[in-house]
């Protein structure tokens, strides 16, 4: 029982300071990450001018291989107009060789970051894969996709040009 | 929860309720379950398991919680836990934690601490439910700059397989100190040097476990379309060692993996490292179940990886994987052919197929023929009719075994998400009763009305087994009776 009221101290601290916050959007914080030429950047460095899509993939990812072409085709459609996009890969020590060589096979034309510990997805508590967020010029997360199907690159989309306006 | 963790705790939240901006983050993932394992004698009976995380975000400081819970009947299962804490400062160059952290040394070749999101581990022996990650608590700093990284670290890895109804001192056996850098020598090129010194934890083993570790690795770009990677890794002390490397490049259209893997005696402490497999992660469910498992204790063997892209958005990819184990005077050799293609018909209709010949002589599993067809079909704008089937035989001892599934399932919206699986299998291992044949058969409903949560309800009976997820394999049970999920996330941001 003594677990139970250790539990029950915590909440009595939490629960009364959430009450007092205002709901606003989530920013991310600046991370640097190596890219498939194993060079240093930084989110502050790539990214948009207006709109910065982040793309949490992996290679053993069936939906987030599914999504990656159309992914680079809304970036190409898109980039002239201040946005950027950045798939980051999660894969660990057993796949993270094929990041590049999956990157190029799908033809990507937008960057793509390693995080071997998937630092950046975890510290946000994203959970699924793929995992699409949208960030304005600000770095706060305006839009978030979790999932991929046929169809949902509509959505994605509307919801770049709803910024974009 | 210790009274230092519990003070820490309280000064943690405090600091950050009164920082001028913070973010708070609040994801939880609560799964109910009415049911049993299919062979158990025990009446169904009720739990719920319970995964809550706190993030607090403040100028590059953080700070991170997770309380765990698993409630049933049962007293030596049942647990409330305080399982993470973690103080966390990010800032430009800087990396530093204190408390529960991740973290991979190179490869994983000396140590490889990771999460697997969303997945619950349930051992037959405890029979109770934790998350499955094996985290290092204790305190890491990194100090990274476009030529370099450093990194000095220290602490007590988790044996993930014992849940939190054991001790601390239990579960966490094996001390990690190591120094890690990693240099930029010219354009593209990294070299790497990590030591490590593994130590047991007081009241577990003796000095004589203690042992120390170096590694060397060579990561770059030779030209473009061309990179390569190579560790190897010795303990100190003698002559125990692990050796992985790969080339992975493009010519064009067609893209090329190669991987060679030799480990010998390469378990370290509880299973602190995870050395790469070499071998292809399935998500085919009869060939996830069927993946080979890597052994560091005495393997070695190859992958090629090839694939080719045509214009049209068509997908070829072959996998050949060779891991060759010998325990005393008897080897054993597992070889994978894999062919996959996948592509489309019209707009309206995506597929992929997959065939697989595989010999799998350490489980006993030979001739095994794996093949499968998945399809995707547009019905109207944004409703999918998805459709998937798999075979598989093999033959063990005198037995064929054969394996055979299919789930059809509707995808509305991305919103709603209804399937149906079925399993059919006549494996001696698995068939109960003097049956023959044995049928799982499930049906699962999804609801997603937002980002921000997820409702998910399973009704029926689903087959257990070997699991891989992002590297990692475990075992799951077999399960039969209701299952009700709920991943939800709150978000908060402080302004004053």
């Amino acid at each position: 029982m003594t677990h139970h009221y250790k539990i029950i101290r915590a909440l009595v601290l939490i629960v009364p300071m959430l009450f007092s916050l205002n709901a606003n959007a989530q920013t991310i914080d600046d991370f640097s990450l190596d890219n498939i030429d194993n060079e240093l950047v930084s989110l502050d460095e790539i990214k948009g001018a207006s709109v910065t899509i982040i793309d949490f993939w992996a290679t053993w990812c069936k939906p987030c291989t599914k999504a990656m072409p159309k992914l680079n085709n809304i970036y190409n459609e898109y980039k002239d107009q201040g946005l950027s996009m950045i798939g980051i890969s999660c894969d660990g020590p057993r796949s993270i060789s094929k990041v590049g060589a999956v990157a190029n096979n799908l033809n990507i034309d937008y960057h793509i970051l390693k995080d071997i510990n998937c630092e950046v997805m975890n510290a946000y508590n994203y959970q699924a894969f793929p995992t699409l967020i949208m960030l304005n010029a600000d770095n706060e997360v305006i839009y978030v996709h979790e999932g991929f199907s046929s169809g949902d690159e509509v959505e994605i989309k509307e919801a770049i040009e709803a910024q974009l306006k | 929860m210790s009274k230092i963790k519990a003070a820490l705790f309280s000064c943690c939240i405090l600091i950050s309720f009164y920082s001028s901006q913070a973010q708070i983050s609040i994801t939880t993932l609560a799964e109910a379950q009415y049911g049993k394992l299919p062979d158990e004698s025990a009446d169904p009976f009720p739990s719920i398991y319970d995964r809550t995380e706190i993030d607090f975000r403040s100028k590059g400081f953080s700070i991170s919680s997770t309380f765990e819970q698993y409630q049933v009947k049962y007293d030596d299962r049942r647990y409330i836990d305080l399982s993470q804490l973690t103080l966390g400062y990010k800032k430009k160059k800087w990396d530093i934690k204190l408390g529960n952290f991740y973290e991979t040394l190179g490869r994983g070749l000396l140590m490889r601490s990771f999460e697997i999101p969303g997945a619950l581990l349930e051992d037959i022996g405890f029979r109770s439910r934790n998350y499955f990650h094996r985290d290092v608590l204790g305190a890491s700093v990194k100090y990274r700059t476009k030529k370099a990284t450093f990194q000095v670290l220290r602490g007590d890895v988790l044996n993930n397989v014992l849940p939190p109804t054991f001790d601390r001192s239990e579960r966490r056996t094996d001390i990690v100190t190591a120094v890690s850098t990693k240099v930029k020598y010219i354009k593209g090129h990294e070299a790497g040097l990590i030591y490590m010194r593994r130590e047991q934890s007081s009241g577990q083993g003796s000095a004589s476990d203690n042992s120390n570790y170096l590694s060397g690795l060579l990561n770059g770009k030779i030209i473009n379309g061309l990179n390569y990677y190579g560790e190897y890794a010795a303990n100190i002390d003698n002559d125990d060692f692990a050796l992985y490397t790969g080339v992975t490049g493009f010519v064009g259209n067609f893209n090329f993996t190669l991987e060679y893997k030799k480990y010998n005696d390469f378990v370290l402490g509880a299973g602190i490292n995870e050395p790469p497999a070499g071998v292809k992660q399935q998500t085919y469910r009869v060939l996830n179940r069927s993946i080979h498992v890597s052994n560091p204790i005495n393997e070695e063997g190859y992958q090629v990886d090839l694939f080719y892209n045509f214009k049209d958005g068509t997908v070829l990819n072959f996998n050949h994987s060779l891991a060759k184990n010998q325990f005393g005077n008897t080897n054993f050799s597992f070889r994978q052919y894999f062919f996959e293609v996948q592509s489309s018909i019209g707009e309206k209709v995506e597929y992929k197929a997959f065939l697989d010949y595989s010999q799998d002589p350490f489980k006993g599993e030979l001739d095994r023929f794996s093949v499968g067809l998945y399809s995707d079909i547009s019905l109207k704008e944004k409703v999918r009719l998805l459709h998937e089937v798999e075979y598989q035989t093999f033959d063990r001892g005198t037995s064929t075994v054969s394996n055979f599934n299919m789930l059809l399932g509707l995808n509305v919206k991305s919103k709603y998400f209804i399937s149906f699986l079925g399993e059919l299998t006549n494996d001696p291992f698995i068939i109960r009763d003097g049956n023959t044949s044995r049928l799982y058969f499930g049906g699962n409903l999804r609801y997603k009305p937002n980002y921000n949560h997820t409702l998910q309800l399973f009704a029926g009976s689903r087959r257990g087994g070997p699991q891989c997820s992002a590297g990692v394999c475990y075992e799951i049970l077999d399960f039969k009776g209701v299952e009700l999920r709920w991943v939800g996330k709150f978000k908060i941001k402080t302004k004053k």
